[in-house]
């Protein structure tokens, strides 16, 4: 059986331009705010993977994955997602990571912070 | 055309890094914002990736909050186009697999006919664009549902 990591590199092959995924169910993230954590902030290549993956399975199980075009890396971060209702909350949690936006997945909006 | 980079742009520096950050996150979920030149930015909606089709305004408006404060900017939307190539008659037999749909399904909900039906899956023949767009949203429908319900449940 192929483990995490390999499944999520292979994912982020198929999906180059970009993806939120659940580890755990395998399945892409659709709805909700998506913040991401400072921790694992510029993890690129496999390596960052790896180190992406472990943090998201002790936190929520999401990972989210891009192909930059510039430096041509996949980067990773682990995500957290919280409902539309808890925006304030993914405001705060955005804020304490650090970050200069979120992003409202349901609503295809970024929210900055 | 070719698009121009931010750099190549007279924007203020405050402002780049807020807005390089912002499209690379467009980008991610299915929308590119190009400089087209000096003054006008393209905003594009090129991939659905949670079945939300953004109109003219939507598009409109998350391109101006992306670069307010850097400048006047002339923004051109471009809705979601269906790549109607990519709707085959394999692409269909998949989606019904994957969405739980027999051909019964299709003929009773699509209002087509059993022999209609069976021309599209054998030999593609009759599959028109039109038809091709139907089964698009007909599928996009049934997605819809399924990950609103998914979603709900968590």
């Amino acid at each position: 059986m192929k483990n995490i990591t390999d499944s999520v590199w292979e994912y982020a092959q198929d999906n180059p331009y970009g993806f939120t995924l659940n580890i755990e169910k395998m399945r892409p993230v659709k709805f909700g705010i998506c913040v991401a954590f400072k921790a694992t902030q510029n993890s690129f290549g496999r390596k960052g993977l790896q180190r992406v993956i472990e943090h998201a399975l002790d936190n929520d199980k999401t990972v989210g994955g891009w192909w930059n075009d510039e430096d041509e890396f996949f980067y990773f971060d682990s995500v957290k997602v919280f409902r539309n209702s808890d925006l304030k909350t993914a405001i705060d949690f955005g804020v304490a990571n650090e970050q200069i936006a979120i992003f409202d997945l349901t609503n295809l909006k970024e929210i900055r912070l | 055309m070719n698009a121009i980079k931010l750099t190549e742009l007279p924007v203020p520096a405050t402002y780049a890094e807020s807005i390089q950050h912002s499209i690379r996150t467009y980008k991610r979920m299915g929308i590119d914002i190009a400089f087209i030149d000096q003054t006008t930015v393209k905003i594009t909606q090129s991939r659905l990736i949670n079945g939300y089709i953004l109109n003219n305004k939507e598009l409109y408006d998350r391109a101006k909050e992306v670069l307010e404060g850097a400048g006047n900017f002339k923004i051109v939307p471009v809705v979601f186009q269906l790549d109607i190539d990519s709707i085959t008659p394999a692409w269909i037999e998949r989606k019904m697999e994957e969405l739980g749909i027999s051909r019964n399904d299709l003929v009773r909900q699509l209002a087509l006919d059993k022999a209609t039906l069976s021309l599209y899956f054998s030999s593609g023949r009759g599959l028109t664009r039109t038809a091709k767009a139907a089964f698009f949203y007909y599928f996009l429908t049934y997605e819809l549902n399924r990950d609103f319900r998914d979603n709900e449940s968590q």
